[in-house]
């Protein structure tokens, strides 16, 4: 049996956000991992502390094993322009004064990959200002401008899909899969979406309140949820009068 | 017309309008990146020249540049002369005088600018002072031309402390707001009158000027 992969990431956080208290402890070793839990469960807020975006309480953040971001004991915080962990958050945030292009160049200087903007579906619009564009596009940009980025050591997304035609989404999907198989950055990403989370094959963190439940593969760990949306999708047409069983 | 006080008066506000934006520009950089209680003192201290009466302002400034202080005396063995009643002088004065006037239109353009926008530059590799360069001086664009503006305006039309610490001083300190209080003093109303006619036209005009922007950008973005 093959060894395991190093962990790129490893994650002690202890944090309090209003209400929340977040306490978790993880490592990241799978090419594509999912923070998975419901609205107020501390996904954005992890994301945004191994970004370098929050001073956490109690924290040990480090990369690929000896590089630490965080070390709240050692009084170690690395700002978050030197962690080079682009975040593509949900809300796109382009910068209003520049284009599409130049939002995109910001990070990636002259090393631009032109094949980005057709990955992404936006050469269409590389050279309008984001108040020219509609949601989505301006989420694609969004999103595309944190992956341009030179030489990331890991690429957070919150929520990059969410709003998107479906059509769209699975194109985005294997389009990224399809960019990380060449470029074999890690991708730390946020959903509360199922389908999603199977789509992507990736490895799960389950969240509630603040603690991890569970992680390993979306199979495991979310199976409890694919049953009963495979309940709810398939309940109308065998049986209208009872709900059906739950699997097991 | 006192074309000498005219031109020194142009002199002193363009250097002051210069100066006041090479120091303002960092100062309400950091006034408006938080919400400490020494932010807040800082803040308060420079606005204090817009409920100070001028006088006030001008008598420090003339016993702190004088030969009573260790500034002052500093001062007085490097130049070989007091700052007061000197251009120099007059210069530091005016600086002081139309700090709220440059620092608080940038403090709130500064503050307008999306917080979420520095955040994406800095995960994107932009030092603070590559974000502040490029993100949020080009976002507070509008704000500096009026805090440039007023500075100069205000200190064309300057009087209570140019006359504590500049006196009167034809072609050193004698700017054209003195040279009104002069011409009356000496029952020249003609003479004053064309004097306090370029003051008030010149006033007018960049306020006009101002407000014609405004209005011109708001058109724009509707």
């Amino acid at each position: 049996m093959p060894d395991p992969a190093p962990p790129y990431l490893t994650v002690e956080l202890r944090h309090r956000i209003g209400a929340l208290q977040i306490d978790v402890n993880f490592q990241l070793s799978q090419p594509w991992t999912i923070l998975f839990g419901p609205s107020g469960s501390g996904k954005t807020t992890i994301l945004r502390a191994i970004a370098g975006l929050l001073r956490p309480a109690h924290a040990h953040i480090s990369a690929d094993q000896s590089f630490t971001l965080v070390d709240t004991q050692a009084g170690v915080f690395l700002p978050p322009h030197k962690r080079a962990i682009p975040l593509a958050p949900q809300q796109p945030s382009l910068f209003p004064h520049m284009t599409v292009r130049e939002n995109l160049n910001y990070g990636a200087g002259r090393s631009l990959d032109a094949n980005l903007l057709s990955t992404f579906r936006i050469e269409h619009i590389a050279d309008k200002r984001p108040a020219d564009l509609s949601g989505g596009e301006a989420q694609r940009a969004t999103l595309a401008r944190a992956i341009a980025l030179r030489g990331s050591r890991l690429l957070l997304l919150d929520e990059p899909f969410t709003g998107l035609d479906l059509n769209l989404r699975d194109g985005l999907i294997a389009n990224l899969l399809a960019w990380q198989q060449r470029h074999h950055t890690p991708i730390l990403s946020v959903t509360h979406d199922i389908a999603e989370a199977f789509q992507l094959n990736a490895e799960v963190i389950k969240l509630s309140d603040g603690r991890i439940i569970a992680q390993g593969p979306a199979a495991t760990v979310l199976a409890e949820e694919r049953a009963r949306l495979l309940a709810q999708l398939t309940y109308p047409a065998e049986s209208p009068a009872s709900p059906a069983p739950a699997p097991v | 017309m006192d074309t000498q006080a005219l031109w020194l008066t142009l002199r002193l506000a363009l250097s002051t309008t210069a100066l006041l934006l090479v120091l303002a520009l960092p100062l309400a950089r950091w006034i408006a990146a938080g919400t400490s209680p020494l932010r807040a003192l800082a803040q308060a201290v420079v606005a204090l020249p817009l409920v100070l009466p001028p006088t006030v302002l001008g008598f420090y400034l003339l016993v702190a540049l004088g030969p009573l202080t260790a500034p002052g005396r500093l001062i007085i063995r490097l130049l070989g002369h007091p700052l007061a009643f000197s251009f120099f002088g007059l210069l530091v004065g005016s600086i002081l005088y139309s700090l709220p006037f440059a620092v608080q239109p940038l403090v709130s353009g500064f503050r307008a600018v999306d917080p979420a926008l520095l955040e994406a530059a800095a995960t994107l590799g932009a030092s603070p002072l590559r974000a502040f360069r490029t993100i949020t001086l080009p976002l507070a664009k509008p704000s500096i031309l009026p805090a440039a503006v007023l500075t100069f305006t205000h200190t064309v039309g300057e009087f209570g402390v140019v006359l504590m610490l500049g006196g009167n001083i034809p072609g050193a300190t004698r700017t054209l707001s003195i040279a009104l209080y002069d011409q009356v003093q000496d029952f020249d109303y003609a003479a004053a009158n064309r004097t306090a006619a370029i003051l008030l036209a010149f006033s007018l005009l960049t306020l006009v000027a101002i407000y014609w922007r405004r209005s011109e950008r708001r058109s724009l973005l509707a």
